[in-house]
C-alpha cells in the first residue's frame, strides 16, 4: 500500500512543473533525465567442507586445488569462491525544478528521483521513491530564508534535513546562519528509524533526529573567509545524541597562492576527524603546484558502537604538480602522497600491518581544436588493499555537442586482506550529444577479470552499458546538462 | 620582426593587387592622336563637372566621326569598361583647377596627349602633406577612394591584398579602434565591410559603427573559417579578474560583449538560466564567434573536483554564479556518475576505500550504500565469526584489531554492529574490551549512554 502511494506521489510531483500554476509563474526551469545501467557483476559463495576431509592442520589449510580454506568452528572449513555472473539493472528517473513565483526573491526548487527496474542486489533499491530536496526559498538583499527539504554542505559533510534556515549576511564583511528541522540519514535521504537502515543494520534507531546548528562566517574584500559551525543531532525523545560536532573552514587568497584549511572535531569522541591545511599556486612557466597535509580519523554516530572501538587517524602528505605548456591546451601532472598512520594500539599482533601508505599519479591530457587525449597512471598501495593500474581515454568532439570516446585501462587490484590479485583490462566507447535541449549519453565497454592464486575464481569478462537521456524545459532552459567533459562512474 | 614581415609582404601584395586592378581594356591611343584634340574637354566634354562615370571615358561612337572606314580606317575600340576594377575615386569636379597633366601625365613625357590613367602617387603630391605613407593616419582615404560597396568590380584577391596602415599595426589597435571607427567609419569602409568586424564582434548588430558598413559577399567570403582574433585586454591579465569580472559584466555587459556572447559565459555558468547572459549577444554563425572559454574554469585548481570544501563554504569563488544545487548533488547523493570516479570503480574500489584519499562517506552511507551492495555480492554474510573470507593471514582473527583501529570505516562496510559484538560485547560472548587508550566512557555516557547500552547492558547473542 505504501508501495502504490509511493508510486503516486512520484507521479505526481513528476507532473508538477507541467502544472498550469508552474506554467504560469514568473519563471521556471525543469530538467527530467533517466538513465539506466547494464551491469554485470560477479559476487561471492560462502562454501564450506567437513574439516576431516580436509587435510593438515590450524586455521588455515588448502584443499587439493589449493584453495586456502579457513576451518574455525562447526566442524567445517569455509571459503569464498566465485558464484555465478549477475546482470544488474539500476535505472533512476530524475526530475528537478526550479520555479520563481511572481513574488521577488521568492523561489521554490526541487529535486526528486525515483528507481525503477532497479535490481535487489543494487543498493538502495527498495527506495523507490527518492525526495532528495524541495524548499521554497525568500531572498533579499541581506538575508534569506529557506523552508523544505533542504541540503547543506559543510566541512561536517553533505546532510538533508526536514526544516528550515535563516541566513543573515546584511553586512558583506559578516554572515551568520541557522537551521534546524528533523535530520535525515546522510547518503540515504530518509530517516535514520526508517526501513532502509533498519534493513541493513540490526542496532538501527527508532527515533528519528532533531538537527540544528549555526555558523558566522567572516568574509575579508573575498581574500580572506574563515567560518565556525556547531551542529547537533539529537533523538526526537532526547535519551542521547546521534551526534555533535563543530568545524571552521578558512580560505587566504593571496595573489599568487591559495591557503584553504579546514577542520572537524567530534565532540562526544573528542576526537579531530579531519584537519586539512592546503596550498595552491600557479608557478613560472606553467606550471602549478598544490600541497596539503591533513589528518583523518573517520566520524561515527552514536548510534553506533564504532566510535567506542577508538578508530585511529592517519596523517598524510599529499602534492600535485602540473604543467601546462604555455599557449598550448597539453597539460601533465604527477602527484604523490604519504600517509602514516597512528598506532592502533590493538594489543596482540601477531603479523603485524602496515602502518603506511604511499600514492602515487601521473598523467596528462591535451585537447585540440577536436581532438583530445587523456591519460594517466595511478598507484595506491597500503594495507588492506592495493592498486597500479592506468587509463587512456583518445576521443573526438564534433562541434560542441558531440563527443565521441574510446577508452581503455588496466588495472591490477590486490583486495581486502585476500590472497591473490585480479587484473581488470578492457575498454569501451562513450559519446554524448546535445541537441538543442535533449540530451543523451553512453557508454558501453568489456573489462576481462583475470585472478591469479584464487582456483575458485576463474576469469571472465564484465559487460557494461550505460545510456542517459536528458530533457530540459522552461522559460529558463539553459543549455543541456550532459557533460562533454567525459564519463566515469561505477 | 614577424609582424614587420606581415605588414611588408601585405604591402607587396597590395601594390601588386593595385596594379592588377587597373583597368585591363585595350586604352584609347591617346598619344597617336597628338595635335588632333587641342583640348582634353573636346572628347571629355562635361568632365569637370559632371558626373565622373558618365563623363570619364568616351562613347566609341564618337571614334566613327573621322573614322568612318572612308576617309580613315574603322577602328573596333570598345570603349573603357562600365566599372573600374580598382577603388580609385575620379575626382575632377573637385580639382577645376588642376590642368588635366598634374595627374594624368605619363611619367618622363612632356607631350600633350602621352597621359594615362591617374596613378594614386599622383593623388600623394598633394594628399600626404608632411608623411611619405599616404596611409598615414590624418590622410582622409575616402577622398581619393571609393568603399568597398563602391567599388563591386575589385576581386576578393585584390581586397584582401590591401596592406594596413601602420596605426593598425600598433600593440593596442585592437582596444583603440573601436573609437576610430567611431570618428570617422568612412575610413574603414575603403577596406573593410561589415563581415571584417562581425567575425570577432559579437555584438556587432548592437554597434552603430559596424552596422554602417555595407555587407560584403567579397569579404563574407574571404573570412569564411577565419576564427576571430581577440588579444587579451589588459584588464584580464589581473590575477584576480576571473574572481571580480562579474562586477563589470552585471554593469556593463557591453564592453564584454565585444567579444563575449552567452555561450561564453554559460560555458563556465553552467546552471544558472538566463541571469548571468543577460545583455549578452548569443554567438550565431563561423562569422561571429565570440570568443571561447578558456577551458580553465575560473578558481578551480587541478584538485578542486575532490578538494572543494574551503571554497564552496567560502563562496569564493561564488558556486552559485556557475551552479545550481543540482550540481553538487551529481555528485554528493551517490547515484550519478560523476567523472572523477574512473571508469569501471566497482572492481577497482577497495584501494580506494582503504587508502581514503576522498572521505567516501561523505556521499555513501557506510550501512545502506557499502553494506547494501557487498551483503549482496557475498561478501557481508550472516555468521562472519566463521571466517573464510580475509584469507591472506592465517592470523586473522587475532591480528584484526589492528586493521579495525586503522580503517574501521572498511569493516562497517561489510560488517554489522552485531557481528563485532560476538567478541566484544561486555555482556556476552569473549567480552573483549574494544576501547582503546584514549577512550573516556563518561564523557561518550554523557553524551549518549544508550550507545553504551548497546554492549553493556542490551546485546543478545541470538545464536550459539
Amino acid at each position: 500500500m505504501m508501495t502504490v502511494h509511493r508510486r503516486a506521489l512520484a507521479l505526481l510531483l513528476l507532473a508538477a512543473p507541467l502544472s498550469p500554476l508552474s506554467l504560469a509563474a514568473q519563471g521556471y526551469q525543469a530538467e527530467v533525465r533517466v538513465r539506466g545501467d547494464v551491469l554485470e557483476l560477479r559476487g561471492l559463495v560462502r562454501d564450506s567442507v567437513p574439516e576431516s576431509s580436509v587435510p593438515g592442520d590450524g586455521l588455515q589449510r588448502r584443499l587439493a586445488n589449493g584453495t586456502i580454506v579457513t576451518c574455525l568452528t562447526d566442524d567445517f572449513c569455509r571459503w569464498y569462491r566465485a558464484g555465478d555472473v549477475q546482470t544488474v539493472t539500476p535505472t533512476y528517473g530524475d526530475i528537478r525544478f526550479a520555479a520563481w513565483l511572481g513574488v521577488e526573491g521568492l523561489s521554490v526548487h526541487s529535486q526528486m528521483r525515483t528507481r525503477f527496474l532497479s535490481d535487489e542486489v543494487w543498493p538502495k533499491s527498495s527506495q523507490e521513491f527518492d525526495l532528495i530536496t524541495g524548499y521554497a526559498r525568500y531572498e533579499r538583499a541581506g538575508w534569506r530564508a529557506t523552508a523544505g527539504r533542504l541540503l547543506r554542505a559543510s566541512s561536517l559533510g553533505y546532510r538533508n534535513f526536514d526544516g528550515g534556515s535563516v541566513l543573515w549576511k546584511g553586512l558583506d564583511v559578516l554572515r551568520l546562519e541557522a537551521w534546524g528541522g528533523w535530520s535525515l540519514y546522510p547518503g540515504t535521504n530518509a530517516p535514520r528509524s526508517g526501513k532502509l537502515l533498519s534493513e541493513n543494520d540490526v542496532f538501527a534507531p527508532d527515533k528519528r533526529a532533531l538537527i540544528y546548528g549555526f555558523e558566522a562566517g567572516v568574509d575579508v574584500q573575498r581574500k580572506f573567509f574563515l567560518s565556525g559551525l556547531y551542529q547537533r543531532e539529537i533523538r526526537t525523545d532526547r535519551l542521547a545524541l546521534y551526534s555533535e560536532r563543530i568545524a571552521a573552514d578558512a580560505r587566504l587568497m593571496l595573489p599568487q597562492v591559495v591557503i584553504d584549511g579546514s577542520l572537524a572535531y567530534d565532540l562526544a569522541y573528542k576526537e579531530v576527524n579531519s584537519a586539512r591545511l592546503a596550498a595552491a599556486a600557479p608557478l613560472p612557466k606553467g606550471f602549478h603546484l598544490t600541497l596539503e597535509g591533513r589528518h583523518y580519523t573517520p566520524f561515527f554516530e552514536l548510534w553506533t558502537i564504532w566510535g567506542a572501538f577508538t578508530p585511529v587517524g592517519f596523517k598524510e602528505g599529499r602534492g600535485l604538480l602540473s604543467w601546462t605548456l604555455p599557449g598550448s591546451t597539453l597539460t601533465l601532472e604527477v602527484g604523490g602522497g604519504y600517509r602514516d598512520y597512528e598506532k592502533a594500539n590493538a594489543g596482540a599482533e601477531l603479523a603485524p600491518m602496515k602502518t603506511d601508505g604511499w600514492r602515487l599519479l601521473a598523467g596528462g591530457r591535451w585537447r585540440g581544436r577536436d581532438w583530445f587525449v587523456d591519460g594517466g597512471y595511478r598507484s595506491e598501495t597500503g594495507f588492506g588493499a592495493a592498486r597500479y593500474g592506468g587509463d587512456l581515454t583518445v576521443g573526438r568532439t564534433f562541434g560542441p555537442d558531440i563527443r565521441l570516446a574510446l577508452h581503455g585501462t588496466v588495472t591490477q587490484t590486490f583486495g581486502e586482506f585476500r590472497v591473490g590479485e585480479q587484473v581488470a583490462s578492457g575498454g569501451g566507447l562513450d559519446f554524448s550529444w546535445n541537441v538543442g535541449t535533449f540530451s543523451v549519453s553512453g557508454s558501453g565497454g568489456l573489462y576481462r577479470m583475470t585472478y591469479d592464486k584464487r582456483p575458485d575464481s576463474p576469469d571472465w569478462t564484465q559487460a557494461r552499458a550505460h545510456l542517459s537521456l536528458g530533457y530540459r524545459f522552461g522559460t529558463m532552459a539553459a543549455q543541456p546538462r550532459t557533460s562533454l567533459r567525459g564519463i566515469g562512474g561505477y | 620582426m614577424k609582424r614587420a614581415a606581415l605588414l611588408a609582404s601585405v604591402g607587396l601584395l597590395f601594390g601588386v593587387g593595385v596594379m592588377l586592378s587597373r583597368p585591363q581594356e585595350t586604352p584609347f591611343p591617346h598619344a597617336r592622336h597628338q595635335g588632333i584634340f587641342p583640348t582634353c574637354t573636346a572628347c571629355h566634354e562635361g568632365i569637370e563637372a559632371g558626373e565622373p562615370e558618365q563623363s570619364v571615358s568616351v562613347e566609341p561612337t564618337l571614334c566613327g566621326g573621322c573614322h568612318d572606314g572612308t576617309n580613315l580606317p574603322a577602328v573596333a575600340w570598345e570603349g573603357r569598361a562600365e566599372q573600374p576594377a580598382g577603388n580609385l575615386k575620379t575626382v575632377h569636379p573637385g580639382h577645376p583647377e588642376l590642368p588635366c597633366g598634374a595627374c594624368h601625365q605619363t611619367p618622363g613625357t612632356g607631350g600633350e596627349m602621352e597621359v594615362q590613367a591617374a596613378a594614386a602617387e599622383a593623388c600623394m603630391a598633394c594628399h600626404a602633406p608632411g608623411t611619405e605613407d599616404h596611409q598615414a593616419a590624418g590622410v582622409p582615404c575616402a577622398q581619393c577612394h571609393m568603399t568597398l560597396s563602391e567599388a563591386p568590380a575589385m576581386t576578393a584577391a585584390t581586397i584582401a591584398a590591401f596592406s594596413a596602415p601602420p596605426d593598425h599595426g600598433s600593440a593596442d589597435f585592437a582596444f583603440q579602434h573601436g573609437a576610430a571607427a567611431l570618428d570617422d567609419v568612412a575610413r574603414c569602409s575603403v577596406c573593410h565591410a561589415r563581415e571584417s568586424c562581425t567575425r570577432c564582434h559579437a555584438n556587432a548588430a548592437a554597434v552603430a559603427p559596424i552596422m554602417a558598413l555595407a555587407a560584403d559577399g567579397r569579404v563574407a567570403e574571404m573570412v569564411t573559417g577565419r576564427e576571430g582574433s581577440w588579444p587579451i585586454p589588459p584588464s584580464h591579465q589581473a590575477s584576480d579578474w576571473q574572481m571580480t569580472h562579474s562586477a563589470l559584466a552585471e554593469t556593463s555587459p557591453q564592453s564584454c560583449s565585444t567579444c563575449h556572447a552567452a555561450e561564453t559565459c554559460s560555458a563556465c555558468h553552467l546552471d544558472t538560466g538566463d541571469r548571468v547572459t543577460d545583455g549578452f549577444p548569443e554567438a550565431h554563425g563561423a562569422s561571429a564567434r565570440a570568443v571561447p572559454a578558456s577551458g580553465e574554469v575560473p578558481g578551480h585548481g587541478p584538485t578542486f573536483a575532490v578538494a572543494h570544501g574551503e571554497a564552496a563554504v567560502a563562496a569564493t569563488p561564488k558556486c552559485s554564479a556557475c551552479h545550481a544545487e543540482t550540481f553538487c548533488i551529481d555528485c554528493h547523493d551517490g547515484a550519478g556518475r560523476p567523472v572523477f570516479h574512473p571508469v569501471n570503480f566497482v572492481q577497482r574500489h577497495p584501494a580506494e576505500a582503504w587508502a581514503a584519499p576522498m572521505e567516501c562517506a561523505e556521499c555513501h552511507s557506510r550501512e545502506v550504500f557499502c553494506r547494501n551492495c557487498h551483503e549482496s555480492q557475498g561478501a557481508g554474510q550472516d555468521e562472519r565469526t566463521a571466517g573464510g573470507y580475509h584469507d591472506a593471514d592465517p592470523n586473522w582473527f587475532q591480528s584484526h584489531g589492528q586493521a579495525a583501529r586503522q580503517n574501521l570505516e572498511t569493516c562497517v562496510s561489510c560488517h554489522q554492529q552485531d557481528s563485532c559484538l560476538r567478541c566484544h560485547s561486555a555482556k556476552e560472548g569473549f567480552r573483549i574490551n574494544p576501547h582503546g587508550p584514549d577512550f573516556d566512557p563518561e564523557h561518550v555516557r554523557e553524551k549518549s549512554e544508550m550507545s553504551c547500552g548497546i554492549c553493556h547492558f542490551g546485546f543478545q547473542l541470538d545464536s550459539p
